[in-house]
């Protein structure tokens, strides 16, 4: 499983570079994430230690940036008519769906390495703090897993790129934009319980949590979970496609 | 030996194949015949394992492709009608790929690669991307990339669609001296191409077997001995 999962991880990130697309890619979520910190917040006013005005607009550009490399995930093998090649190869269904996950993931994980000249710039202008910051990477690393995740999910049920692309942005975006706890709180502002429990499905809650200090473990293991589930549904949307 | 027992499948809520039984041989090459929509496809795709059949087994070598999808998949191979090719690799990049997907050793797939561009008069588009190519040589990376691990039961929709008269001929030959002990499955409309390559023919209609015997039984249906009409003949009653 590890090793079939590897052979379609490592096909599907070699597609991207081949593609040049990925530049496009990370020439975009540079220009939008350095753009947003130094010219929508209030970055010159009040650059904490954390980046916290950075990583802040992470969640909305990832959510923006990742439908465009989990698109073509499935649409391109019915395109080009390779799935019934693949799913008649002796691998398992799960390897498939988890490698071009991973290759996606791998991408954001490059887009992140991209943008840490703005700490090195930043720190040498101001004094930051590494640990937090770097801390603030991973989760967010963390994050766009999650994204990856849903938005493949999106895709999976979708047979041509641009359906998927608009799919899993719709997805993303609802769930990195909209502050579900906000709107319970409001919408039920006497039931205290279930305005705790929307805190709890709450995506840009749990990462503002996490990346301002405020949050434990509790919040890492809902992008994991999420994570898990969005494979689940797209595995599953895989095998329901091809039966 | 394949043994194909009382397979059934449905497909947006119709049954596409009803009650399919078989059984097929080592250095047999058998033609799958049947007009359009007959579930020759269908029939294929199950044996192939991208579809699991909603009833029945698929037995090979005594093992069940439902229960040990894996392991029987690696002696199995399918080349669509089709398509199957990823138009950003090159032949040789594809190639390695398949070769992977169908865990290989690296020199497993060095001694199968030489000798499958020979074999397929591949040399000359090795490092060509697959996007460029022409449409048999398309279809020949695909049956080459199927054939990497030397499988022993090989399925095959329309094989010769698209080549020239002489790689058709290439083909055939080449066709006939690896099914020597091999199981070849040929789906075909071409009545050339059954009396040039089968053993045995499976003609099927509506879903269901309705025919099973060799292709000089089959020329026998009608009066001038015409393999052409008496397909017509069998199909339309």
């Amino acid at each position: 499983m590890i090793r079939d999962i590897l052979i379609f991880w490592a096909k599907e990130f070699r597609f991207y570079f081949q593609s040049r697309m990925i530049y496009l890619v990370l020439l975009l979520y540079a220009a939008i994430s350095v753009g947003m910190t130094l010219y929508v917040s209030d970055f010159y006013q009040n650059t904490t230690a954390g980046l916290y005005q950075f990583f802040k607009f992470q969640p909305g550009i990832m959510a923006l940036i990742i439908p465009a490399l989990t698109m073509r995930f499935w649409a391109d093998e019915y395109k080009h008519n390779t799935l019934e090649i693949v799913f008649s190869q002796p691998v398992d269904y799960a390897a498939v769906a988890i490698g071009k996950f991973l290759a996606a993931w791998s991408i954001t994980g490059i887009m992140l390495i991209s943008s840490t000249g703005l700490w090195l710039v930043v720190g040498v202008m101001i004094p930051l703090d590494n640990g937090w910051i770097a801390a603030n990477y991973l989760i967010s690393f963390l994050m766009s897993g999650s994204l990856c995740a849903v938005s493949a999910a999106a895709a999976a049920f979708c047979y041509n790129a641009l359906g998927a692309f608009l799919a899993s942005m719709i997805a993303g975006m609802l769930l990195a934009t909209v502050k579900i706890s906000l709107w319970v709180e409001n919408l039920l502002p006497d039931n205290a319980a279930i305005a705790e429990l929307s805190k709890v499905f709450d995506f840009t809650r749990q990462f503002d949590d996490l990346i301002s200090g405020q949050a434990g473990v509790a919040a890492g293991v809902y992008f994991l979970v999420l994570t898990a589930a969005g494979l689940w549904i797209s595995v599953a949307a895989a095998e329901y496609k091809r039966s | 030996m394949l043994v194909v027992k009382n397979i059934v499948k449905s497909l947006g809520g119709r049954i596409i194949l009803h009650h399919i039984n078989f059984c097929l041989q080592k250095g047999e090459i058998i033609a799958l015949l049947g007009p359009n929509g007959a579930g020759k496809t269908t029939l294929m795709r199950c044996l192939s394992g991208f579809y699991t059949p909603d009833e029945g087994k698929i037995i090979w070598q005594d093992a069940d492709l439902a229960e040990d999808r894996l392991r029987i998949l690696k002696d199995f191979a399918y080349v669509p009608e089709t398509g199957g090719l990823y138009p950003e690799m090159s032949v040789y990049e594809y190639l390695a790929f398949m070769a992977e997907c169908r865990h290989l050793k690296p020199e497993e797939f060095a001694d199968n690669l030489v000798y499958l561009t020979k074999a397929l008069d591949l040399e000359a588009v090795i490092n060509q991307k697959c996007e460029t190519l022409s449409k048999g040589y398309k279809k020949r990376v695909v049956l080459a990339g199927a054939l990497l691990s030397r499988p022993g039961f090989l399925i095959l929709d329309e094989p010769t669609e698209g080549l020239d008269p002489q790689q058709k001929q290439h083909l055939r030959a080449f066709l006939r001296q690896y099914g020597k002990d091999k199981i070849i499955l040929i789906s075909t409309h071409i009545m050339e191409e059954v009396a040039a390559l089968a053993d045995r023919v499976l003609l099927i209609k509506d879903g269901r077997l309705i025919c099973d015997t060799t292709p000089e039984d089959l020329k026998k249906i009608v009066p001038d001995n015409n393999m052409e009409s008496s397909f017509c003949t069998i199909v339309g009653n």
